[in-house]
């Protein structure tokens, strides 16, 4: 009874704890790859 | 059977929200039309099944099962989604063979790993709800077979995405390497695009003894960044082209998803750093921040103990002036006057005036033509001399309006490059924060193929390159090439390199 009471608990943690991982990832990912997204001062024509 | 119905329900359900919510990405509302079918459909079969135990209804819902559980949670879900966020970030991380994952934004990568997620749960109910259809429940033997089955599906999952990932070697075919030049070389791009255009032209012409033969595809991309999509493609798709150097920003964002989706390089000058992935896409020419510190430090050089700010409102030169700033504020350096202005002023002669009277060392003037040579003749009018900037003097229509200014710009390891380009291409503007870069990135590549490399692992690699811009840097798993600027002065009406570094 314990067991199965706590299998769905252990489930939505490990979701929750791979979506976790996923936002971190993701968002530092994009960060790195995108840069700061600004222009030189040479961007007259660029 | 009744729990097992819901429960399976209830996973296609939430499964069908998650993938709507996804797809709204890619689809735009007609994701909706979607999410319709995959709630609607599922829930008629089994509402049918229930009241009737109609096998065709059991195999349609299975179906749609089915096409969740393939299309949207293993094909989506884990291939698109899952793997490239998990196992392709860690072998970027292990491996330059292997590129940094081109991720969508978070809510997109969330909703696709949850599609994955949900889908499991989807196959589990389905599989319960046939085992409860046949009534031949086989105990915990047949849940291990499933389990094993699973778990060897799954490595040879992450296996094939590994393997399809990596960036290998392949040898030019017929020892051609075919190189796209994408710029626009009309309108407004005439000059860099034209000089960018003849700097490659130039490193092509330079190669001796080779090991393979490097072809230049010139792409027309036009004027328009919008209609160039369909010219690159070109050139990819049926050009087959190894690689692409460009430059302008406006086409070097066109150039970047369609170079990835190629998995070629494409480096690019390019004043837009978010272009540079570090994956296949790189950009190179000086940061402003680097800009700024040459800047000061030759302000310093020279005694300078107080400056006036004269720039106009544009995007690239705030940017510009905001670098400075932080950097003249670091140093102790203060600023007497700050003034902006439209691109619609035509007479400067009050703020002048107020700079003036403000009694600066040195008046700092970035503006876009035609507002710079209309505020250099206004300055000239007034005997102000003391005129310093960042590359705006080199692009002036009129450089003699700013003789013996000052300015930061690209740097040249020898003077010797201008001398053979003006020899080479007499007449021809030499626009030097385009040339150097753009004979770089050409040479760059060609050192790949003939040390054998592939050219995108090759740029994902270097860190340091010596070229004729001087000591490129580019800092581990970044996209953007950094480099030192040089101090440049207008004598006799040109620009003349005064300091290397």
């Amino acid at each position: 009874m314990l067991r199965h009471s706590r299998a769905p608990t252990i489930l939505v943690l490990l979701i929750v704890v791979v979506l976790l991982g996923a936002y971190l990832i993701v968002s530092s990912n994009n960060a790195a790859m995108h840069g700061a997204g600004g222009e030189t001062p040479s961007g007259f024509l660029h | 059977m009744h729990t097992i119905a819901r429960r399976s329900l209830l996973s296609v359900m939430l499964t069908a929200v998650v993938i709507t919510v996804n797809h709204l990405y890619s689809l735009g509302p007609r994701a909706l039309a979607l999410g319709a079918i995959l709630l609607v459909v599922p829930a008629a079969l089994l509402w049918w099944f229930r009241n009737t135990r109609s096998t065709p209804a059991l195999v349609g819902y299975l179906l749609m099962n089915l096409w969740i559980v393939l299309g949207f949670g293993l094909i989506k879900g884990l291939w698109e989604s899952t793997l490239p966020v998990f196992l392709g970030t860690v072998l970027a991380a292990v491996s330059t063979r292997f590129p940094r994952p081109t991720l969508g934004p978070v809510p997109f990568e969330l909703t696709g790993i949850l599609s994955f997620i949900g889908s499991l749960f989807v196959l589990y109910y389905a599989y319960r709800l046939m085992q409860a259809r046949r009534a031949a429940e086989r105990g915990a033997r047949r849940t291990v077979v499933w389990s094993v089955g699973a778990l060897m599906a799954l490595v040879v999952i992450v296996g094939a995405f590994a393997v399809t990932q990596a960036d290998r070697w392949n040898a030019p075919v017929n020892g051609v390497v075919k190189i796209a030049v994408i710029v626009p070389t009309g309108g407004p791009y005439a000059i860099l695009g034209s000089s960018f255009l003849k700097a490659v032209e130039m490193a092509q012409a330079d190669l001796r003894g080779t090991q393979y033969r490097y072809q230049l595809v010139i792409v027309d991309v036009g004027q328009d960044p919008g209609q160039a999509r369909t010219a690159i493609q070109h050139a990819i798709r049926d050009q087959r082209v190894d690689a692409i150097v460009g430059g302008i920003s406006r086409f070097g964002q066109v150039t970047r998803p369609l170079a990835t989706a190629a998995r070629i390089p494409h480096t690019c000058v390019c004043s837009v750093t978010a272009i540079g992935d570090g994956a296949y896409n790189f950009t190179n020419i000086p940061s402003p921040e680097a800009e700024a510190v040459r800047w000061v430090h030759e302000a310093q050089r020279r005694g300078i103990r107080s400056i006036a700010l004269l720039t106009q409102d544009y995007p690239s030169i705030q940017g510009h002036v905001r670098a400075v700033e932080a950097e003249t504020k670091r140093v102790g350096l203060p600023v007497t006057y700050r003034q902006e202005f439209a691109d619609t002023v035509t007479d400067f002669r009050s703020m002048i005036a107020r700079a003036r009277s403000s009694n600066p060392d040195v008046y700092y003037v970035e503006a876009l033509n035609p507002q710079l040579d209309v505020l250099g003749q206004q300055l000239a009018e007034v005997r102000i001399r003391n005129i310093a900037s960042v590359v705006a003097p080199s692009v002036s229509q009129r450089p003699d309006l700013f003789e013996g200014a000052w300015y930061t710009d690209s740097n040249l390891r020898e003077d010797a490059f201008r001398a053979r380009f003006e020899e080479r291409y007499p007449g021809t503007r030499f626009a030097t924060h385009m040339m150097p870069y753009a004979y770089d990135d050409f040479t760059m590549i060609v050192h790949a193929f003939e040390r054998g490399e592939n050219p995108a692992v090759y740029l994902r690699d270097v860190a340091t390159y010596e070229g004729n811009a001087g000591t490129l840097t580019k800092a581990p798993g970044s996209g953007t090439f950094q480099s030192t600027p040089a101090v440049w002065v207008i004598r006799s009406g040109k620009p003349a390199l005064i300091s290397h570094q």
